[in-house]
């Protein structure tokens, strides 16, 4: 593509010998002979440069050169003003009204030329920035879409409603800190009177612990074997939390995604209450009873992938009003700059303060209090935190 | 910035450096690899100097832990500050890793088995 120059000067004279001189050396010219001429042919001609006279009756070159780099849509084409006034006070102010450049007549050719010439290759590299600028800002925005897309599919897997099953009353924090991340929490029936509890966090950031979250939480869906076996005309089987963990670490061997993750993992009976959990190097469950009696449930083992496969595994009663809390290191590793880490006690504190409180109040609560710890400043890890009240045997 | 690496007898040893995170992880589990490939494969890992440490950092000593087992050897952690034991006991780490007060019984327990 050939470079085109707008001569601007009220002299044919010098018109002419501009002219002749670019296009012998193969660049387009088009002239004006006044300002008005020439803003008017920006628009029609759109040049890649102007080489704009200064001494012009009716508008000067300094007038037309601020027009030009006030409108936006002219105002990355390069000026080089051409004048004979030679003096210190002239360049300056050419440049100061936003032109490139400055060469003083009488003008040698061979100066013109390089000058023209240097400018158009800015200019086209210039271009050439700002267009690769634009296709990756767009090519980062269809990421950015598809990212909140996949975080809308994450999102699907969690519970859709706080009363998602019945006998327990749900509450939740869950937020990635990009836009998706390797935390995911669900609460299933797995039979009439049972319900699977469970809080999962993928090592790393992204999409890989994300997909990976996705791909475990799948293979703890109702209906799969690792947490029920359904026999035909048999009472369905449930798979102990430690059955549950065990199978988990032999399914998500640390090699094969290069990664690991830490679950928490627990079966309510709503009938009765009993409570059996593990964990595997998850942090501990907080159980804050109806009287704001605070224990963890500590019983577990390491993380999954080790392919140990070992966990012990706790159980106790919940009464109706008891609430237990599942949560990832995100929470207690929210960090203040000076005062260190969130911490699990100010967590137990956050959760067992107001035991009259309900559990949407407390988690409220509880994202303020970390919120006023961090002072405001974005977490640097996902904050999830699954509430679990226990509203007590169906009415007979 | 890879880790320090220093042999002590038949023992090699790994200093961290300030971060052991997303970052860091990579290369920090490429050197143990390479040592491991070597026939190295009894590591006492240095945290002393490690302030911050998150699960991509967590997951480069697990990979090496099993690697370096998978090989006839095994890992030790030395060092560990308040925090990265606090990190370790969460994951429950602290049955999986030997963990030692210093380098020196951390180099010669694993070196005795060794031998």
């Amino acid at each position: 593509v050939t470079d085109k120059v707008l001569v601007v000067d009220d002299t044919l004279l010098n018109r002419r010998i501009l002219q002749e001189l670019l296009r012998r050396h193969e660049i387009d010219v088009v002239c004006a002979e006044s300002g008005a001429q020439a803003l008017e042919m920006m628009v029609m001609e759109r040049p890649d440069l102007v080489l704009l006279d200064v001494m012009m009756p009716e508008m000067d070159g300094f007038e037309v050169c601020r027009r030009l780099k006030a409108d936006c849509d002219t105002a990355s084409v390069p000026v080089i003003f051409l004048s004979a006034l030679g003096e210190v006070d002239d360049r300056v102010r050419g440049l100061s009204e936003g032109a490139e450049d400055y060469v003083a007549k009488p003008f040698e050719n061979a100066e013109v030329l390089a000058r023209v010439r240097a400018h158009l290759r800015l200019r086209r590299l210039t271009r050439d920035l700002q267009d690769r600028n634009k296709q990756l800002l767009e090519k980062q925005e269809r990421l950015e879409e598809d990212l909140r897309a996949a975080a809308d599919i994450q999102r699907a897997l969690i519970p859709k409603r706080r009363d998602a099953v019945p006998g327990v009353r749900l509450e939740w924090l869950f937020e990635p800190c990009a836009t998706i991340g390797g935390d995911i929490f669900c609460a299933t029936r797995l039979d009439e009177t049972r319900v699977a509890l469970y809080l999962l966090d993928v090592s790393g950031h992204g999409v890989p612990p994300a997909m990976l979250s996705m791909m475990v939480a799948q293979s703890l869906a109702a209906g799969s074997d690792l947490v029920a076996h359904r026999t035909r005309n048999q009472p369905v089987t449930v798979a102990s939390p430690a059955e549950v963990l065990a199978g988990l670490d032999r399914d998500f061997p640390l090699g094969r995604f290069d990664r690991y993750f830490t679950i928490c993992y627990l079966v309510l009976d709503l009938a009765s209450g009993r409570l059996c959990h593990s964990s595997a190097g998850h942090p501990s469950p907080i159980l804050v009873r109806a009287d704001g009696s605070v224990r963890t449930l500590d019983e577990g083992g390491t993380v999954v992938g080790l392919g140990d496969g070992v966990y012990a595994e706790g159980a106790l009663d919940l009464a109706a009003g008891d609430r237990v809390y599942l949560y990832s290191d995100g929470i207690t590793e929210h960090e203040h700059v000076l005062h260190g880490l969130f911490g699990p006690e100010r967590l137990v504190s956050a959760l067992s303060r107001h035991p009259e409180a309900g559990v949407q109040e407390i988690c409220r609560g509880l994202r303020g209090a970390l919120d006023a710890f961090g002072g405001g400043r974005a977490p640097i890890d996902d904050l999830t935190l699954l509430a679990v009240e226990y509203l007590g045997p169906p009415a007979p | 910035m890879p880790p320090d690496r220093r042999p002590a007898g038949p023992v090699e040893v790994f200093t961290f450096g300030v971060r052991l995170d997303a970052a860091e992880a990579g290369p920090a589990r490429s050197e143990m690899k390479r040592a491991i490939a070597e026939g190295r494969c009894l590591l006492v890992l240095d945290l002393g100097p490690v302030r911050y440490m998150d699960s991509s950092g967590l997951f480069a000593l697990i990979a090496s832990l099993k690697d370096a087992r998978a090989a006839g050897g095994d890992v030790a952690l030395v060092g560990l500050s308040r925090e990265m034991r606090t990190v370790i006991e969460v994951a429950r780490l602290d049955r999986v890793f030997a963990l030692y007060a210093d380098e020196a019984t951390a180099v010669a327990a694993l070196g005795q088995g060794a031998a």
